[in-house]
């Protein structure tokens, strides 16, 4: 099977036989830039994150053998430097100026629904982003979730709920 | 099962997803920061651990239960280590003979550093921040002249606060360990062990055990014995297994008395990954959601007692819950998690 058309799993599985750094970065680079994109909105914040994420994970994590829990954990640090980032309310709102400037660009016809999407997701706050993320993006339960972004699960339960009728009003308002 | 308008939402996730293209030049920059890391970490590593405590300072130690401590031979020590000296760090062969200084926080104290490597330029400087890799002028507290070995020199050390930081030597940054400034010489005053009303036998056990284990510097077997390293939640990105961090830097275990002394709030019965279904018990009480809708005046005061001053309580209002230290067990008396902050 052509490595292109390997399932997520299963690439994490491949790039765990051979244990070596350049094939854990290749073998998860695309999930985490995606997952990156998706919690900041931004491609070059998500490069910058993503990349700060792996010398964080391959700095620490000693055993790169276990790829499972090597994306367990890429994917932690990818969540956490992400509320970092965006727990700097200064920070936030210039970004969120700057995004702001960026929608004058144009947009490939077919991608109508994904900008809305995507602006509808800026509407969110971090941990909220993070929580909805999480949950229908990565398909987390909400223990895991929990302990990902380490609250409680009744918060997640909440954060979840309030993003998700956040999201509903965005894109029906979009849609109208 | 997801709705139907979850599901809608999962598939523009993933759209919205797909609009992130791969970098190749990416590839190498985070490859390349990422060998100079373990590079770094393996020189960390492989450091021994051997502190000359100097005089009566009984302060200083070498933090590493497990590395071996090997006695000085007087007639090895070029210059013995005088009343003034409160550490001496040994250099030789490229390699300092302690990758862990403990000093005193709050006390201007002397580093001698004794360069054994002939003709081999040597120094010792501390830092907020590990490096990425030269130097980082911004966050350097203390950095101590060149000397050419062999040769002794003692660096005049002020005050640092408490709190962990990092020493290198400027030429060699692989060379390096971690400082700790702390109250050192002074017992630390731990709260008695007493059991809290309306625990279940296991999570009571558990909760005693841990206490036990933290009170008169941790007991790492211990603690290991209650957690499961596989699905423990601690700070997110510090490895696979809580164990060897906590041994690296035991001060993040610190807070565990004092947040175990608190009330504690219970969840109603979930599920967790293993198939175990009860109840969680966490500390502290703020973890309880909407506890921080409104702070009350106990709330701000065992926030206050935390460390978290009006400016984080209002922070963590506005997040939307309690973001400070914190531990579950749950109902069978697992040990699932404890966070220290919000990193």
């Amino acid at each position: 099977m052509a490595e292109g058309t390997l399932t997520r799993t299963a690439r994490r599985e491949h790039a765990g036989s051979g244990g070596r750094m350049e094939e854990l970065y290749r073998a998860h680079a695309g999930d985490a830039l995606r997952l990156a994109y998706l919690m900041t909105g931004d491609r070059s914040l998500a490069e910058d994150l993503a990349q700060d994420a792996f010398v964080k994970v391959f700095g620490r994590f000693h055993d790169l053998r276990s790829p499972d829990a090597f994306w367990w954990y890429l994917r932690r640090t990818i969540v956490n430097l992400s509320r970092s980032h965006f727990r700097h309310r200064a920070v936030e709102r210039s970004w969120l100026s700057k995004q702001s400037a960026d929608e004058a660009a144009p947009l490939a016809p077919d991608v109508g629904e994904r900008d809305r999407m995507r602006r509808a997701l800026l509407t969110l706050r971090p941990e909220q982003r993070a929580a909805i993320v999480l949950r229908y993006y990565e398909d987390m339960s909400e223990v895991d979730t929990a302990e990902a972004l380490g609250v409680a699960v009744g918060t997640i339960k909440s954060m979840v709920s309030r993003g998700m009728d956040r999201l509903r009003e965005e894109l029906s308002r979009d849609d109208a | 099962m997801m709705r139907e308008d979850e599901e809608r939402i999962a598939q523009l996730l993933r759209d919205v997803a797909a609009d992130m293209p791969a970098d190749p030049e990416l590839e190498r920059r985070t490859l390349r920061r990422s060998h100079r890391r373990r590079v770094l970490n393996a020189g960390v590593g492989a450091a021994l651990v051997t502190l000359l405590v100097a005089g009566t300072f009984v302060g200083v130690r070498a933090l590493s239960p497990s590395a071996p401590t090997v006695a000085a031979d007087p007639s090895e020590t070029p210059l013995a280590p005088s009343s003034d000296v409160d550490v001496v760090l040994v250099v030789q062969d490229l390699a300092f003979d302690t990758d862990r200084i403990e000093i005193p926080a709050g006390q201007a104290v002397t580093i001698r550093l004794d360069n054994r490597d002939v003709s081999v330029h040597h120094s010792f400087a501390i830092y907020e921040e590990p490096y990425e890799g030269f130097p980082d002028n911004e966050s350097v507290l203390f950095r101590g002249e060149i000397v050419t070995g062999p040769a002794v020199i003692d660096y005049h050390v002020p005050p640092l606060d408490p709190g962990t930081y990092y020493f290198q030597c400027d030429v060699h940054p692989s060379l390096n360990g971690v400082l700790v400034a702390g109250p050192l010489g002074t017992p630390t005053e731990t709260p008695p062990v007493e059991p809290q009303p309306g625990l279940p036998d296991e999570v009571a056990a558990t909760r005693m055990t841990m206490l036990d284990a933290v009170a008169d510097g941790p007991d790492f077997g211990a603690l290991e014995g209650l957690l499961d390293p596989m699905t423990f939640a601690y700070n997110f990105d510090d490895g696979s297994d809580p164990l060897p961090v906590w041994r690296d830097d035991p001060s993040v275990l610190e807070p565990i008395p004092q947040i175990l002394d608190m009330p504690f709030y219970v969840t109603r019965e979930i599920e967790a990954p293993d198939g175990f279904v009860g109840k969680f018990y966490q500390w502290p009480h703020l973890m309880e959601p909407g506890s921080l809708d409104r702070v009350t005046d106990q709330e701000r005061a065992d926030l206050a007692a935390l460390g978290f001053d009006d400016a984080e309580i209002e922070a963590m209002r506005e997040f939307g819950g309690y973001t400070g230290p914190r531990l579950v067990i749950r109902a069978d008396g697992l040990w699932t998690a404890y966070v220290t902050g919000g990193d």
